[in-house]
């Protein structure tokens, strides 16, 4: 009796698994990646970096040029701020992605369990811009 | 054991059930031109400030030349400059309170047109079984013809169930 019960349990069980495996083309057929928004814009390393180079270029040099030392960081910063779509946009391509979300927006939309490519895109940004001097032709 | 099963097929199905639901975009970046009703609060608009602009510029105009004359006029009248000056500030202020009130009339089209925005989006969901839909400015990145994107379909929608919003102004 015992056995019979759980062979049906069994079989409900791969119904089920089988319901769940035919609406997973549904969900396949949208590619959604996410990134943590919020890290890419102001928690990389890359912009504590780009701070320290500015700050060593500064030490020992007169007001003006610290300004103008001050200001090219903040350019460097806007640069990598500006470069940040296109290197999102060069991770979804490769990868054929549909959607790129923020992680938040993902949660909020019940997509948290996508691949999360933030990795990804800061390598690129890393890549871009962590050997440029602070200002061109220094 | 049948009510394990049963306990599952409660949990699991919704799950899975919203687990593939789509998620749309729609662009409203071109809200004013392809939204009928926000195209034609613009010309509403426009022809208000049109109509306003003339209302007032004639006199300001007669009021400004009459003050100009007095004033080359020798010994000037120092009171009649004044009290032109006056009915100067008068129709300006005026003016300046016929154009809040355009303002505000606009404000309250736009709200208008903002829920409804809101109940197509809703409508939407409701067609398509989304579990969400998002502004374009809410992804990161969208694929130009992603199946996702269902920005034709809401203003299809939305040229439906707002065709035009009235510009209301309320009385001066």
């Amino acid at each position: 009796m015992s056995v019979r019960r759980s062979g049906r349990f069994c079989r409900c069980l791969a119904l089920l698994a089988g319901l769940a495996t035919t609406a997973a083309p549904a969900a396949d057929a949208l590619v959604v990646l996410t990134v943590d928004v919020e890290y890419l814009e102001s928690g990389m390393p890359l912009y504590a970096a780009i701070a320290t180079q500015a700050e060593r270029a500064q030490q020992g040099v007169e007001s003006t040029r610290r300004s103008e030392i001050e200001l090219a960081r903040d350019l460097r910063q806007s640069e990598v701020l500006t470069a940040l779509p296109e290197a999102i946009s060069e991770v979804a391509l490769a990868a054929n992605a549909d959607l790129v979300l923020d992680r938040e927006v993902a949660q909020r939309v019940g997509a948290s369990a996508a691949d999360d490519v933030t990795e990804e895109v800061e390598r690129i940004l890393v890549s871009q811009f962590s050997q440029l001097p602070l200002e061109p032709g220094t | 054991m049948s009510r394990l099963l049963v306990l599952l097929c409660a949990c699991w199905l919704p799950w899975v059930a919203q687990a593939n639901a789509p998620i749309l975009v729609v662009d409203l970046s071109e809200a004013y031109t392809r939204s009928t009703a926000l195209a034609g609060l613009l010309a509403d608009i426009d022809t208000e400030l049109k109509a306003l602009a003339q209302r007032h510029r004639p006199t300001l105009d007669s009021l400004r030349s009459e003050l100009q004359q007095l004033k080359q006029q020798a010994p000037a009248d120092r009171d009649q400059q004044l009290a032109i000056a006056r009915k100067i500030s008068d129709v300006e202020a005026a003016a300046e309170l016929e154009e809040e009130r355009l303002a505000q009339a606009n404000q309250a089209a736009i709200e208008q047109v903002d829920q409804a925005i809101t109940e197509v989006k809703g409508m939407l969901k409701k067609e398509t079984g989304a579990r969400a839909v998002l502004d374009i400015q809410e992804t990161q990145y969208v694929r130009p013809d992603c199946p996702c994107l269902a920005t034709e379909r809401l203003y299809e929608l939305l040229n439906q169930r707002l065709p035009k919003v009235e510009l209301r102004l309320a009385d001066g």
